[in-house]
């Protein structure tokens, strides 16, 4: 596939996020925003005649209505001279993103990312940010400091991250078509079957007391059509064919995690744990320089009055 | 379940990926261009929600939990940054008084 229109998409895009970071007229980073977002439109276009294309429209318009939120909403983060805007436009990416998750089915993990991040992480930023705006510079209030105002090096910003974008674009319009092919939907009632298969109580819980589970389940349940089977025996001794429900995506998750991953999940508990003691030690850190300024304080009263 | 995954059909895999590297280009540039270290901290986070959009869409394209696992990890991942680097922050702001990275320039050498 010729690369040069995306390049090209990716550039426009570039373009307008410069204008966006560097400029203090309104107009100019009202342009530069069109400008970004027509380039945007313009890449994802090109992108919908890949392969692992589109089969639902509504799940796709869906999709690109929260993917525009979430790149408006970043940009504005990484624009905007207060701080404490910043942290709540990070609220709306996340936000988007976990609306995408919906879309992409990940429900847990949607859940997961609205109270981990927007209920507690970003509530520590806000903490921080309120904690040391209010303890920096208390003459000039409601006036943002310089350094969030000016920009370090907006040119060299947006030339690293669309060389970065480009490289992401090179990967995703030649790499894409010898991917290996998306699962279809028996492949996911096998994995629904698997999954179930190592549940005996769920399946205890689906079909009621009257029947009569084998020993194991494995080999059990088995696809028909678009549901899932069990074979099993009444309580009177005749073979029964049970539908069955699909586990939802929590059920998965979970299942993943502490089958595949039980010593990452161990080492996630020790990774919190160090963190906790790495913070406890930082916060005892800082209360005794603020002893050590109380004692200067006290040893010197002298010259303090001098200034004075 | 199934009348969910068959409403919820699918998201194209390629706008998906290009969306997660619009995410992560926008952190790169907010990560080199502000000087606020909050802020800073901020893009960090901005990229891991990159991340995450990839981790799920191949997950959900090979219909293999593990990309949703890693969101998991990379969660734990945040908040023990966002812990350990608040505080630092916190403790650099009681020194100077002040969030400006350009402050602490003089640690290079």
């Amino acid at each position: 596939m010729d690369l040069l229109l995306p390049y090209i998409a990716t550039a426009v895009a570039a373009v307008g996020l410069l204008m966006v970071l560097s400029s203090s007229a309104a107009p100019v980073r009202a342009g530069g925003g069109v400008l970004g977002l027509a380039g945007l439109v313009w890449l994802f276009i090109l992108a919908s005649t890949l392969p692992g294309g589109v089969g639902d429209v509504a799940s796709e318009v869906f999709f690109l209505v929260f993917a525009a939120m979430a790149v408006a909403a970043a940009v504005q983060m990484i624009r905007s001279p207060r701080p404490v805007y910043s942290a709540l436009f990070f609220v709306l990416v996340v936000m988007s993103v976990c609306g995408m998750l919906v879309m992409m089915e990940a429900f847990f993990m949607a859940f997961a990312l609205v109270i981990v991040y927007a209920g507690a992480i970003l509530i520590t930023y806000m903490f921080v940010l309120m904690l040391a705006q209010q303890a920096s510079e208390p003459s000039n209030q409601g006036e943002t400091p310089e350094y969030d105002r000016s920009p370090r090096d907006p040119v060299a910003a947006v030339c690293l991250a669309a060389l970065f974008m480009g490289i992401v674009v090179n990967v995703t319009f030649t790499g894409l078509t010898d991917l290996a092919p998306a699962a279809t939907n028996a492949d996911r009632l096998q994995a629904d079957a698997a999954l179930l298969s190592m549940l005996p109580r769920e399946v205890r819980r689906q079909v009621g007391d009257g029947v009569v589970l084998p020993e194991s389940l494995e080999g059990q349940i088995a696809v028909q059509g678009d549901g899932l089977v069990l074979h099993a025996d009444s309580a009177t001794g005749e073979p029964l064919r049970l539908a069955l429900e699909s586990p939802g995506n929590t059920s998965h998750v979970g299942w993943s995690l502490v089958a595949s991953f039980p010593a990452s999940l161990e080492l996630a508990g020790v990774i919190l744990l160090m963190a906790m003691f790495g913070a406890v030690v930082l916060a005892r850190r800082q209360i005794d320089h603020a002893e050590e300024d109380l004692a200067s304080a006290m040893a010197a009263p002298e010259s303090s009055e001098a200034d004075e | 379940m199934n009348l969910l995954a068959a409403t919820m059909g699918s998201v194209s895999l390629a706008h998906a990926l290009l969306l997660s590297g619009v995410l992560m280009a926008i952190g790169i540039a907010g990560f080199v261009s502000r000087r606020n270290l909050i802020v800073m901290f901020l893009c960090t986070e901005l990229m891991f929600q990159a991340v995450v959009v990839a981790m799920v869409a191949f997950g959900r394209w090979y219909w293999d939990f593990s990309g949703q696992v890693f969101v998991i990890f990379i969660l734990t991942v945040a908040a023990a940054e966002a812990a350990l680097a608040l505080a630092l922050v916190v403790l650099l702001h009681r020194r100077r008084a002040t969030l400006d990275a350009d402050a602490w320039t003089e640690l290079r050498e």
